[in-house]
């Protein structure tokens, strides 16, 4: 089973396509994703600027800056 | 599947060992326990809700690892968006639509795998109308009668078990024939 590798509040990047995105780790949805591996849930804005969300694994996503106060 | 069989399973029988706890024989006791069969059958809806979004969440995470990587991202977005498992109760219309968009028939997949899962799913939106009614203090919509037995929060418990577990085999079987390999 793998730890976490980021935890909530945390900024990351991300693709999405060809482009990189920004967004912020809303939920560690726990090692659910293929062979346990652990999927993280990340609000995003795409445009419009309306909030999306989507599920990825942590070897998707890199750090951006940890938020402050962030536990 | 294994979480529902461990962490639900184990807040599950802590609310059931809290109501089988509560002493006496009196009107005081008779509320303590109405209360805490209304906070069982709300968990249950809770945890189920939890286990149908898991298994949706797996399902994606199979499905998109076999696309190309720039296209993963948007495709992982597209398959869960406005899921309906994110939002509301577990109901059968929202687990269907949601399960649908990933290419299977699921109801009548379901259905098919045990005829008794036509009853099981009835049994599943009966919770969700009890739910609902605990939740706005309305009880018409489930007949008027604000009495909630635990053995019928029980019974619900045990149908439920029994669709997470075929849930979670017609998905394996899907995603065996889709992908060409077994799941998990």
């Amino acid at each position: 089973m793998s730890e976490a590798q980021f935890h909530k509040g945390d900024r990351v990047r991300f693709k999405l396509g060809i482009r990189s995105v920004q967004g912020v780790v809303k939920e560690d949805r726990g090692p659910i994703g293929i062979k346990g591996r652990r999927l993280y849930l990340v609000e995003f804005r795409a445009e419009p600027p309306s909030p999306s969300q989507v599920e990825l694994p942590a070897d998707q996503m890199e750090t951006v800056q940890r938020a402050v106060g962030a536990k | 599947m294994k979480k529902w069989q461990g962490e639900r399973t184990d807040a599950l029988n802590e609310i059931e060992t809290a109501q089988c706890s509560v002493g006496g024989t009196d009107r005081g006791r008779r509320y303590a326990t109405g209360q805490i069969n209304y906070s069982y059958a709300a968990l249950l809806s809770s945890h189920f809700q939890g286990f149908c979004r898991d298994l949706h969440s797996e399902c994606i995470d199979h499905i998109v690892a076999t696309s190309p990587v720039t296209l993963q991202g948007f495709l992982r977005v597209e398959f869960a968006w406005n899921r309906s498992l994110d939002k509301g109760n577990p109901h059968p219309g929202g687990i269907g639509s949601d399960f649908n968009r990933l290419g299977i028939q699921f109801w009548p997949t379901v259905n098919h795998r045990n005829a008794r899962n036509v009853r099981r799913s009835r049994q599943l939106q009966n919770l969700i109308d009890w739910r609902n009614a605990i939740a706005h203090k309305d009880f018409d919509p489930v007949g008027g009668d604000p009495t909630l037995h635990l053995s019928t929060v029980r019974a619900w418990r045990r149908t439920l078990g029994a669709l997470a577990l075929d849930f979670d085999q017609t998905m394996y079987d899907y995603l065996a024939a889709l992908l060409g390999v077994a799941p998990w």
